[in-house]
């Protein structure tokens, strides 16, 4: 993480994306050819222009002066609560599969305000409560989906 | 006669339910992520059953355009496009709700709206025939150069770094490769996996990039949060519902032109509310003296995609009644609703059933004006959700953008997709790729494919640059994209060197 | 604050209750099958398409049967498998069931360049609802050619383009027969349903379209398209004045018909399958919504599971025998 900041960030997202895309052009080449021609070009540009991305980077790098406001967010610092409810979200897509919607959302709810930090225990009742119901009234027995 | 007849369809108490269940089933329904117009009309279809043809299609007419209504709500307050076709307006709407003018943006978008809706209306009223004839001029290869003429919007979205918004719009072509090709009938990248098969669906990538990827930009801001605060909204909610008449005076062109550009797209069968908004956004930029202005808070942009999305409407109902030609995904399933009521579309609708066709179409101008009156009336009310603390509405959120990927197909697999869209669109927020481009290409990339496999099938022996420079709609098109091209360039080069003489930053000289 | 919130949360929730008591009731019936929980009929193409038509003309009646919901989906794609995967992948329950389109089905799995493993022997067949048999059609305005043999005389000198519904739909399927019958050289324009088709005739963008009787009768009413042949073996009750290939003698017989037809998973408990066949027997032989389809052009053709199973087992045997034309090569 220290060294990161010296080389600008393009230069991993360049080389990752071109390693991304020279994957998918070898993959398309197994394709009938006549479905395989607009992935191909696509991708070729893809290619191309990830390259550019890694040598901006480089060139960035080089200069730093350069740098772009947009280039300098990722820290590892900044997106670590981010990812933390990247879990959770995950983690109640699982529950979901397990427990059912309803029971999941339930668990899921509470649990993601106590995360955010609200402590009445009136307010994680209403609204787990309250947005269950409204799920239930609206898509179960008004728009009929069955939810899993 | 016919008069009477008209007025005896529409004057009565089942017409005026329908338009009332209409417009308040399509606001609540659009403006909830992943439901939208065509998704509604599919659920209330079966409703109408019994119910008299006027009045059935009064209410599904009006739910459509309420629907794409609704959508620009959430958008606006929530960066949560409720219908594919407001995620324009999500860019500039949810700056203004940034800057504490999210009431003021729900008023310009409830105004835009109806304007748009209501000149489609009347569009549809009286001149629908010949503009029916004029949409058959159009088939794949105008497809194609419409998809790429609104590829050169991503130019106008790209943020600071055009690279990165290029590669987020190549990335977005790649995806919308995914499922089976229809010239050969090929699955291509599906890797056995049945679910993609049919490619990745527009409405979870959407819900994904804009509303998931929103949750974990705030959830930055978790010490605010844990205080009980908002992550980056201002508390107190300025200004009013109504838009100044000076300025509504002063954007009247941009309101014509967005909704005319928006009856367009709708009469085209091949693309629907979504290009619609994209396209009115565009144009509105490209004439706008305040171009800086777009995408930080843009007023216009929210007038140009809000009036051209409504403008969609009645322009895909146009080619639908009078041919049986549907000019939008969500016209198709009302296309369903109309047969069933056991009218057939064509000219007959416009003579032996217009005491029904006409009804249809003044409630329909109706069910717009009663949108914004309805919409301006609960504004206040509607805005104060950006006022929920972060804490509160991220979970509410989310377990709505579940629900919504997961209901168009009552597939677990699209809200897994709409998750792992969230965490791609967050990265790329947080490395400078701007997420409009990918959403863009998605909705454009089958079309340009689609579009260009079948000229060269259609050109038969014909030379395929031959045959685009017969066609006159093909020869304005390639003059208009060349044109899209290059004069930002020109203007851009014409704004550095005043730039350069004004300030001393050179920070846009990159790329 | 929270006092906002709370009126925020009721607000919605308020106004989803009101919305909900517009709607119509589920309400349980006493059978013990569907139980009052909601059943899925998959419907694998477009909305506003024949076929989606088709499926959402017999839930109502169904519905009213069964004592519940039926949601109808539209997961396209594939020519209809994307959809019938689905059905196969979910429990053989009855509460996932499809319409499913023959011989469409067939060239899913008969192509082996697909790969596919399911086979028609997965279903099981709850009844058919349609047979609707293909057609050629041509604008009214045509200057070039007005009737079948013109038609074809011209198409032996010059290039003619014509839209199908996609690669192994049955009008792909006639297309392929009726080239190899009269050796001509028509160049099929894949589209997403008939709606592109008429589109590109009405257009002037390809000089014919294979549609289905369902699907051209309306607009040939409206006089805007011209049928000028038919590929089944009788003249067709709702255009009998359309000429029938087989009777023409200009060349081999020909018949293509697409069936809609309803199936759910096989190893579905007996039981379910009679209480989901009866439901849709009834649906299908119900008279206000046979002469509703008869207006759309649909001629009603119900035919039992047992009896369908049969010839679905006959018609996917014809296919395999049309192996060589499609080019389906191991």
């Amino acid at each position: 993480m220290n060294e990161k900041r010296k080389i600008n960030n393009d230069v991993y997202i360049g080389i990752l994306l071109t390693a991304v895309s020279v994957f998918f052009f070898i993959e398309v080449t197994k394709i009938h050819p006549e479905a395989a021609l607009f992935p191909k070009v696509m991708l070729g540009t893809f290619i191309i222009l990830a390259v550019l991305l890694t040598l901006m980077g480089v060139r960035k790098t080089l200069r730093p002066e350069l740098t772009l406001k947009s280039d300098l967010l990722l820290k590892f610092s900044v997106i670590r609560t981010p990812l933390i409810v990247f879990v959770i979200v995950a983690g109640y897509m699982v529950l979901l599969k397990v427990l059912g919607f309803f029971t999941a959302t339930a668990i899921f709810v509470p649990a993601f305000m106590i995360f955010y930090g609200i402590k009445s225990i009136r307010t994680l009742l209403i609204t787990d409560i309250a947005l269950n119901v409204f799920v239930y009234v609206l898509f179960v027995r008004l728009l009929k989906v069955a939810l899993p | 006669m016919i008069i009477s007849e008209l007025i005896a369809n529409l004057v009565n108490i089942e017409t005026f339910i329908g338009i009332l269940v209409g417009v308040v089933g399509g606001m609540v329904i659009g403006a909830l992520p992943g439901l939208g117009a065509t998704m509604g009309i599919a659920l209330l279809i079966p409703i109408t059953f019994g119910m008299h043809p006027t009045a059935a299609l009064i209410m599904l007419s009006s739910l459509y355009t309420a629907a794409i209504y609704g959508g620009s709500i959430t958008a606006i307050l929530i960066h949560t496009p409720g219908t594919p076709a407001s995620a324009a307006t999500a860019m500039d709407g949810y700056a203004l709700t940034k800057q504490g003018k999210g009431l003021e943006a729900i008023g310009i978008s409830t105004f835009a709206s109806m304007t748009g809706g209501t000149l489609s209306a009347v569009a549809l009223f009286f001149i629908a025939p010949p503009l029916a004839r004029i949409s058959l001029m159009f088939n794949a290869p105008e497809y194609f150069l419409i998809a790429i003429f609104g590829l050169t919007i991503i130019g106008t979205l790209a943020g600071d770094n055009m690279l990165k918004g290029l590669i987020a719009g190549v990335a977005g072509l790649c995806i919308s490769f995914v499922g089976f090709d229809i010239t050969v009938g090929v699955p291509r990248f599906t890797y056995k996996i049945a679910e993609l098969e049919s490619g990745i669906q527009l409405v979870p990538a959407l819900i994904g990039l804009f509303s998931l990827s929103q949750v974990m930009i705030q959830a930055e801001s978790i010490e605010a949060i844990r205080r009980g605060g908002k992550a980056d909204i201002p508390k107190q909610l300025q200004g009013r519902v109504l838009p100044p008449f000076q300025e509504i005076v002063r954007e009247i062109p941009n309101l014509l032109r967005s909704s005319v550009i928006g009856i367009i797209v709708g009469i085209l069968p091949g693309a629907g509310g979504d290009i619609g908004g994209w396209l009115g956004y565009n144009e509105a930029k490209r004439w706008s003296k305040n171009r800086q202005e777009f995408g930080k808070g843009s007023r216009e942009a929210v007038y140009a995609s809000e009036a051209a999305n409504n403008a969609v409407t009645g322009g895909s109902i146009i080619p639908l009644i009078t041919l049986g030609i549907p000019g939008s995904s969500a016209a198709a399933v009302l296309l369903g609703g109309l047969m069933i009521q056991g009218l057939t579309p064509g000219h007959t609708m416009f003579t032996e059933k217009a005491g029904i066709t006409y009804a249809i179409i003044l409630g329909f101008l109706f069910a717009n004006i009663l949108m914004g009156l309805l919409g301006f009336l609960v504004a206040k009310r509607v805005a104060k959700v950006a006022n929920v603390p972060t804490g509160i509405l991220a979970p509410v959120i989310v377990v709505l953008s579940v629900v919504g990927a997961y209901a168009i197909n009552l597939s677990y697999f699209d809200a897994c997709v709409m998750v792992v869209f969230g965490l791609a669109g967050y990265f790329m927020r947080k490395t400078g790729f701007a997420t409009a481009p990918i959403v863009l290409a998605i909705i454009l990339g089958s079309m340009a494919e689609q579009g260009y496999k079948r000229a060269i099938l259609m050109a038969k022996d014909m030379n395929i640059y031959a045959y685009y420079f017969s066609r006159p709609i093909c020869v304005v098109l390639i003059l208009l994209i060349i044109l899209s091209l290059f004069a930002p360039l020109g203007l851009k080069a014409l704004e550095k060197k005043m730039h350069k003489t004004h300030s001393q930053a050179n920070k846009d000289s990159d790329d | 604050m929270k006092k906002t919130v709370i009126v925020c949360v009721l607000l919605l929730g308020a106004l989803g209750a009101a919305f909900a008591g517009g709607g119509s009731e589920a309400g349980s019936s006493g059978a013990a099958f569907p139980a009052g929980k909601p059943i899925t009929l998959i419907c694998p193409w477009a909305p506003g398409g024949g076929s989606d038509i088709g499926a959402r003309m017999v839930v109502p009646y169904m519905e009213k049967k069964l004592g519940t919901t039926i949601n109808v989906i539209n997961p396209t794609g594939a020519s209809g498998w994307v959809g019938w995967e689905r059905m196969l992948s979910a429990p053989e329950d009855g509460y996932t069931f499809a319409m499913i389109n023959l011989p469409t089905i067939f060239s899913g799995y008969l192509d082996p360049a697909l790969g596919r493993t399911k086979t028609i022997d997965d279903f099981q067949m709850l009844g058919n609802h349609v047979t609707d048999f293909a057609t050629i059609a041509i604008r009214t305005d045509e200057t070039r050619f007005s009737d079948l043999k013109s038609f074809i005389a011209y198409a032996k000198t010059h290039p003619l383009t014509m839209t199908t519904t996609g690669v192994g739909t049955q009008q792909h399927i006639l297309l392929v027969l009726f080239n190899a019958a009269v050796g001509i050289n028509l160049t099929p324009v894949p589209g997403n349903g008939f709606k592109d088709s008429y589109a590109a005739l009405l257009g002037k963008h390809v000089d014919a379209v294979v549609g289905s009787v369902g699907e051209v009768l309306v607009p040939e009413k409206n006089k805007e398209l011209k049928t000028i042949v038919i590929f089944s073996e009788a003249p067709s009750r709702l255009m009998p004045h359309i000429p029938v290939w087989n009777k023409l003698g200009m060349g081999p017989n020909i018949v293509v018909s697409s069936q809609r037809a309803f199936a759910c998973k096989k190893g579905t408990p007996p039981e379910i399958v009679k209480v989901l066949a009866d439901a849709l027997k009834d649906a299908i032989t119900n008279a206000e919504q046979t002469s509703k389809m008869k207006e759309l052009g649909l001629d009603v053709d119900y035919m039992g599971p047992e009896d369908f199973a049969k010839h679905a087992k006959s018609e996917e045997g014809r296919i395999k025998g049309l192996s060589d034309v499609m080019g389906w090569k191991k």
